[in-house]
Parts: C-alpha cells; sequence; structure tokens
C-alpha cells in the first residue's frame, strides 16, 4: 500500500532563453515508506513546483522522480499523472463544485462495486458524516479541505501530496485539522509529503524534515535532530529562533559576545556560533557570566523572551524564560550564561575576503 | 461613435442595475436587454417612418446605438455581479472618494468584459447593412452592396472588403492590449460578499429611472409601436401558414448556426483561455474577422466558393449555416473563453491525479462549470442569426424564408401591412433568447 519516493537531481526552470527563471535546482529528497515529510521552506522557494513535479502536474527539466523503484519521471520517460495513482490536496482545496460531497469522495474510485461503502469510511475518517449529500457551497471553509483530503485518499493512493493544505484556516482549526490529517494518513498507511512554511506545522506533523530554499534541499532528516545539529547557518535561521553571533573558534570552544562557548568542533578560525534562545540563561547581576542590560520583554503567558545588551551594548541576544520574569524589566543589570554546547560554522566569505580585496 | 455610446449607455445601466438601490432592478435588467432582439433594419424603418428627415450620418449612429447597447450591458452587468466588492471598500479606506473608486477601480475591474462588449458593438457597426442602406448612409457595408449591384464587378467589392479587414485588424489589435496582463479572476481566498447598494433616492433617483425609461421608449416602445401600428392597419387576412413557416426556417436556422457556431468555437475558446500565447491570440484575432465582414462578403465568397468547388454545396442549409459560423464565431468564442478562464485548471489537475485522463477529466470537471456560460453564448448567436439578413438573403436555399428576408421583400416593396406579421414573429422570436440571457444574468447574482 505504501511506497518510497525518490527524488534526485530534479531542477525545472520556467520561461525560456535569457528570461528564464531557475525555480528549482537540484532537488533531492528521499521519503521512507508509511513516514511524513514535512517540506519547509519560505514562500517562492519552489516547494510547490516540487510538489506538482511529483504529481505530474508539470515535467522536470533534468532528474528523476521514482515511486518504489519505478521511474516516473526520468529522461525519456513520463508517466501521467492519471497512472501514477498519488493523492493530492491543493491549498484551495479544490473541491468539484457542481458535485456533492459524497460525489466529490467517490471520484477516484471509478466503477468500483464498494464505492459507496469506501465513501462512507473515507468521511468518518474525516469527521464528515453526515454530510455526504451536502454541496461544496454549504461547507465551510475547514470542511472543504477535509473532503479534498477524503477525496485523495478514497482510491488509497500510496503516496499523498499536501500543498499548504491549512494555510487558509484560523489558528485554532489548523491546529485540529493538523491531528486529524496525521492521523487519517496513517490510518490507510499511506506515504505523504507535506509542503508548508510553517515550521510549527513541520515539526509537529512530520517524521521528517526536509529544509528548502532557494530550490534545493538543504537538509533533510528528523525534526529533532535538524533542529539541534541544523547543517548550515540558514537551517538554524529558517527552524527555530536562532541567534547567529560572530565568533573566533579554536576547534573545541569559540569566543563571541556571551563569552566562550563549547562547540561541536569543526576547524578554527573566524566563524559564526547559532545559539537557541532557551540556551540561554538570565540572572540578576552578581554571579558567573557576561555582563548585560535588559533592554525588552515579550510575555507570552507560558514563557517570556528577554533581549538584552551585552558586550558593548551592540549586540542583542534573546533569551526564553520560563514563567514570568517580573525582576528582568528594561533597564535591569544582568549577567547572561549559556547552557550546553553551540553550532559553529565556519565563515567562507570572511576567509575570501582577503583574496577578494587583491583582485579589486 | 456608436461603441462610445453603446459603452456609456451599457456600463451606466448595468452599475444601475447591479449596484445602486432602484426599485425592480431585476426587471430594469431584463428590459435593458431587449432591444437586443430589434433588428437594426426595423429599428432603422420604425424611425425613418417616424422622422422622415432624420440626418443619415447621426441618425445612423443613433439607431445602431440603440440596438447596439445590449452588447455592453450584458457581459459588464456579469463582471459587476462577480466582481470582488472588498477591492472597492479597500480603495474607499484609502481615502478616494466614491466617484474616484468608480473610475479607479470598479470600471478597471469590468474593463475586460466592457472592452469585449465594445469590440462586438464597433464590429457589428463596421458590417451592419440593413439599417445604414435604409438611411441612405455611405458606409463601407453600403458601399460595397452598391458595387456589387451595380456590375456585378468584384474588384470594388474585395478592395473594399480587405480594407473593412484592415480596420477590423486595428480595433482587435487594440482589444488585444488593453486586455492587457489584467486578470479577472478574484485573488485570495474567502467568501465574496454581495456589494452594499449606493443608495439612490430623490432627484437623482428620478432622473435615472426616466432616462432609463427613455432610453427604453427609443429602443423598443418605436419598434415595437411601429410593428403594431402595421398589424392594426393591415385589413386583409394573414397568410397564417407563410407566417409559420417562417417562423419554423427562423427557428431553425437560428438554432443549427448556434450548435454549428458553438462547437466550431470552442477550440478557439479554449486555447485562448487555457493556453495564451502569442499564437492563440491570433488565432482569437483571426476568428474576429467575420463578424467585422459584412454578412454580404461573407455571402458572396461563400457563392464563389460553392460554384467553383463545392458546387453540391451551393445554396443548401449547410452553405448557410457555414456562412452564419463564419460571421458569428467571435461571439461564441468570447463566450467559451471567458466561461474556461472562470473554471480553475486545479480542478482539472485533481482529476487528473485520481486517474482521469485528459479528455474524461475535461468531460467530468470542466464541462458542467462552463456549460451555462457557452449556452448564454449559444443563445446571443441564436439572437443575431434570427435578425440577420443580407448573407441570408443571398445564400437561403431556394423556397427557404425566413421571418428576416420576408419582412425585408415586403418593407423593400413598400407594403408595410404585409410586412407587419413577419415583424412580429421576429421580434416575438428574437425577444425569447435575449430574455433569456438577462434572467440567467440576474441569476447568476443569487
Amino acid at each position: 500500500m505504501s511506497a518510497t519516493l525518490r527524488v534526485a537531481g530534479v531542477t525545472k526552470a520556467f520561461g525560456a532563453g535569457a528570461d528564464s527563471v531557475p525555480v528549482l535546482d537540484g532537488v533531492t529528497l528521499d521519503v521512507q515508506a508509511e513516514t511524513v515529510v514535512a517540506v519547509l521552506g519560505p514562500s517562492g522557494c519552489g516547494k510547490t513546483t516540487l510538489l506538482r513535479l511529483i504529481a505530474g502536474f508539470d515535467r522536470p527539466d533534468t532528474g528523476v522522480i521514482e515511486l518504489d523503484g519505478r521511474p516516473l519521471s526520468a529522461p525519456g520517460r513520463f508517466v501521467s499523472p492519471e497512472h501514477r495513482a498519488i493523492g493530492v490536496v491543493p491549498q484551495e482545496g479544490a473541491v468539484f463544485p457542481h458535485l456533492s460531497v459524497a460525489s466529490n469522495v467517490a471520484f477516484g474510485l471509478g466503477r468500483r462495486r464498494d464505492a459507496r461503502g469506501r465513501v462512507g469510511e473515507m468521511l468518518e475518517l474525516v469527521g464528515l458524516t453526515g454530510l455526504a449529500s451536502r454541496m461544496p457551497h454549504e461547507l465551510s471553509g475547514g470542511q472543504l479541505q477535509r473532503v479534498a483530503l477524503a477525496r485523495a485518499l478514497a482510491p488509497a493512493p500510496s503516496l499523498v501530496l499536501l500543498d499548504e493544505p491549512f494555510a487558509a484556516l484560523d489558528m485554532g482549526l489548523r491546529a485540529a485539522l493538523r491531528h486529524q490529517v496525521r492521523e487519517a494518513v496513517r490510518a490507510v498507511g499511506a506515504t505523504a509529503v507535506l509542503v508548508t512554511h510553517d515550521q510549527e506545522e513541520a515539526l509537529s506533523m512530520a517524521d521528517e524534515v526536509a529544509v528548502m530554499q532557494h530550490g534545493r534541499v538543504l537538509q533533510q532528516g528528523a525534526p529533532m535532530e535538524v533542529y539541534a545539529e541544523p547543517s548550515s547557518a540558514e537551517v538554524a535561521a529558517f527552524l527555530g529562533d536562532a541567534m547567529l553571533l560572530d565568533a573566533v573558534s579554536d576547534g573545541d570552544r569559540a569566543a563571541s559576545a556571551v563569552g566562550s562557548v563549547r562547540v561541536n568542533g569543526g576547524p578554527p578560525g573566524r566563524g559564526r556560533l547559532v545559539l537557541r534562545p532557551e540556551q540561554l540563561v538570565v540572572l540578576l547581576r552578581g554571579g558567573a557570566g557576561v555582563p548585560g542590560t535588559v533592554v525588552g520583554a515579550q510575555f507570552f503567558g507560558h514563557d517570556a523572551l528577554v533581549t538584552v545588551a551585552v558586550g558593548d551594548g551592540s549586540t542583542l541576544v534573546r533569551s526564553r524564560v520560563l514563567g514570568a520574569p517580573r525582576h528582568l524589566v528594561p533597564g535591569a543589570e544582568v549577567s547572561v550564561l549559556v547552557r550546553g554546547e553551540g553550532t559553529y560554522f565556519p565563515d567562507p566569505t570572511r576567509a575570501a575576503a582577503p583574496a577578494a580585496k587583491m583582485g579589486a | 461613435m456608436v461603441t462610445v455610446a453603446s459603452l456609456v449607455i451599457g456600463v451606466a445601466w448595468a452599475w444601475v442595475v447591479t449596484r445602486t438601490t432602484v426599485p425592480a432592478r431585476r426587471t430594469w435588467l431584463v428590459l435593458g436587454v431587449l432591444p437586443l432582439a430589434v433588428p437594426s433594419y426595423l429599428a432603422a424603418y420604425a424611425w425613418v417612418s417616424l422622422v422622415p428627415a432624420l440626418p443619415p450620418f447621426l441618425g445612423s449612429a443613433f439607431v445602431l446605438t440603440l440596438v447596439c447597447y445590449p452588447y455592453v450591458l450584458l457581459p459588464v452587468a456579469a463582471a459587476l455581479t462577480r466582481a470582488d466588492p472588498a477591492a472597492e471598500d479597500v480603495a474607499r479606506s484609502l481615502g478616494r472618494g466614491a466617484l474616484a473608486t468608480f473610475t479607479g477601480v470598479t470600471l478597471r475591474q469590468v474593463q475586460p468584459a466592457a472592452v469585449a462588449g465594445g469590440l462586438l458593438v464597433a464590429l457589428y457597426v463596421l458590417s451592419d447593412f440593413g439599417a445604414v442602406a435604409l438611411l441612405r448612409m455611405d458606409t463601407f457595408t453600403r458601399a460595397i452592396y452598391t458595387s456589387y449591384r451595380a456590375g456585378f464587378d468584384p474588384v470594388p467589392a474585395a478592395v473594399l472588403s480587405l480594407l473593412l479587414v484592415a480596420v477590423t485588424a486595428v480595433i482587435a489589435t487594440a482589444e488585444l492590449r488593453s486586455r492587457g496582463r489584467a486578470r479577472q479572476a478574484r485573488l485570495g481566498s474567502g467568501v465574496a460578499r454581495a456589494a452594499v447598494p449606493t443608495t439612490v433616492t430623490g432627484a437623482p433617483r428620478v432622473v435615472v429611472l426616466a432616462s432609463m425609461a427613455v432610453v427604453l421608449a427609443l429602443a423598443l416602445a418605436v419598434p415595437t409601436g411601429t410593428v403594431a401600428w402595421w398589424l392594426a392597419g393591415s385589413s386583409r387576412g394573414w397568410d397564417v401558414p407563410t407566417v409559420l413557416s417562417s417562423v419554423g426556417a427562423t427557428v431553425g436556422l437560428a438554432l443549427g448556426a448556434a450548435v454549428l457556431t458553438t462547437v466550431a468555437a470552442a477550440p478557439v475558446g479554449m486555447l485562448a483561455a487555457r493556453y495564451p500565447s502569442a499564437w492563440a491570440a491570433w488565432t482569437e484575432r483571426v476568428s474576429y474577422t467575420g463578424f467585422a465582414l459584412p454578412g454580404i462578403v461573407v455571402a458572396l465568397s461563400l457563392v464563389y466558393l460553392g460554384v467553383r468547388a463545392v458546387y453540391p454545396l451551393y445554396q443548401t442549409t449547410t452553405m448557410l449555416l457555414v456562412a452564419y459560423a463564419v460571421l458569428f464565431l467571435p461571439i461564441a468564442v468570447g463566450a467559451v473563453r471567458a466561461a474556461v478562464a472562470a473554471t480553475p485548471p486545479v480542478l482539472e489537475e485533481m482529476a487528473r491525479s485520481l486517474g482521469r485522463r485528459p479528455l474524461q477529466a475535461f468531460c467530468s470537471v470542466t464541462l458542467p462549470a462552463i456549460t451555462p456560460g457557452v449556452l448564454a453564448g449559444a443563445a446571443l448567436v441564436a439572437v443575431t442569426v434570427m435578425k440577420e439578413l443580407p448573407a441570408t438573403l443571398i445564400l437561403r436555399p431556394t423556397g427557404v424564408d425566413t421571418l428576416a428576408t420576408q419582412l425585408w421583400s415586403a418593407t423593400s416593396a413598400g407594403a408595410y401591412a404585409a410586412a407587419a406579421p413577419y415583424a412580429a414573429g421576429l421580434l416575438l422570436v428574437a425577444i425569447v433568447p435575449s430574455a433569456l440571457l438577462a434572467v440567467r444574468t440576474e441569476v447568476g447574482r443569487s
């Protein structure tokens, strides 16, 4: 039922000749059977194009797309969308407006004898039992998205593609639907690729996250792994809240505005140190740590984000503090400590800078 | 001149019946569309018999405007119903006044519809024969007809026809430019709200209602009144079987032409809407030439073709239907293009991903969505065919008489009383699809 998807070296450009705009620049993605992979990236990074190529709505310029070892798009080979058996839930739902809910869900079932039973099963799965005879214009946005999901899952596809399916919904509905979709996909044993720009959605729904930027997948892995060990400063900055500080590393420790921090190796030299706000501890001045002054605090209820000026005051760092830190008001004199290891990236632009100067 | 006047009347009327609080808006919309059923030569006849001293140029422009403005009113009313009023609200909140909002936002939203309607009017005027012939106005079309009658020398007719094609090319290019990069589709998600109608009371309301009533009186009451007068004056009994057979021929030809034209228009319209390219745009443009060519030119060229190349088809219904299709293709192409453009391609992609082949996907998803719009185009073709005169006169099979040809031969002979039943029949038959068109626009609102 479930299948392994392999995307290798896929490129795609739109337009012709000098006006050609590259959208995908060698995308590689592996999706194991019965997992949910979230492709996470900012708007315009090529996520939706990638999904359309996997679905077969567009042809890649180069590269290979395989499902269970069977090439779908490869040089000299293209399987049309109706022969791929891949379910798609587009951003806008695209529920057929002239068909009832039941007919929409039954659309991909053809003349199967158990079609009616299957429709009932699917509607139960997405929580729409009793709405089978409604027309799409009688449904709310969230209900329409669930119809689109039931329609995609009904023919039991081995792979389901979800293109920002919750983008148009409000926060509360989004959280509820996320859970429901996760369960529904798991219930039918399908493999799923979810495209989103919402990192909370990606991190909470997916078994694996693939961070995409400028038409490439920068890093793919389990959410916690990608969060804790980003492969580049870009990934770190995109996934979760991260601070990038100038630092000098000796291979073991890096010196920065928040003091000397243990790092995960890397070559000695100048570079950037990535720290998460929850790694910083802010205490009233007195003990160990780097001195600083609180310049602002945002309170969220369960925690607060405190901004501290350290060093000569030109470097701002953020610390996540649990509860309501009433003593950390702007102007408070504090000490900043770093918990755990930082992630250090040598900076290639700095190493290359003298050479560039000579060239100029 | 006719185009400008038609645009002013059509857009204003559409706005009044879709966006203001005047009483009985729906009735006004349907009434406003009805002049579509009045053939230009009938209107011209009525006016000439009422005001014999009507100046040729102004008279022609006046009469043609009265029968042409529904071509603008219909698409603009439909576009105003569809347009998202949120954009207007935003313009108001950004400090634009009501008038600035109307010209800057509302008009821009209906621009593609208005320009498409204006194009139809411009081409109709270029090719009109009946009205200008009656008003002795020297236009291209009449010059062609005169030279044809004078000596059967095809050269002047051909030269003048080519000039007409050139004028059409210029107008059609201008329309293509104006369509530009704007899209008619709604942006963003969420449910479109109905617009809050502008309140019109007191003196302005009286002025608005009075001016609409005046236009209706000029466009509808004068021709129908004239026909009624003729009817009352005809003492002899009517030739009922002939009238009925003409009605039958008219309806049959109109239906046949509507089907053939729509089928021929489908690929062109879909190409233009789905795969916009220079090639598709020009295919669409080329289909417009037929509408600008006077019916008599198309008819003569088909006579030539029939005599020289496909003699068995000469003077058959098939030949006549082909002539209608050539003449009225753009009406149907426009309808198909608008209907397809309003249907998002993602629906077809979904059908593909659910296992339908391209043709199956089209039939199961796109076809149901575009059917109403395409049928509206077919109805418009049917109305126009019913009123068409020169091509019918030349190409009709021997012994076949439509209401229009009967009316023409009776009025040319000055036999107004004899013409009356045909004129009445033509108005009644043509009013049916016209009213259907108006009602469809109105239903689209709910």
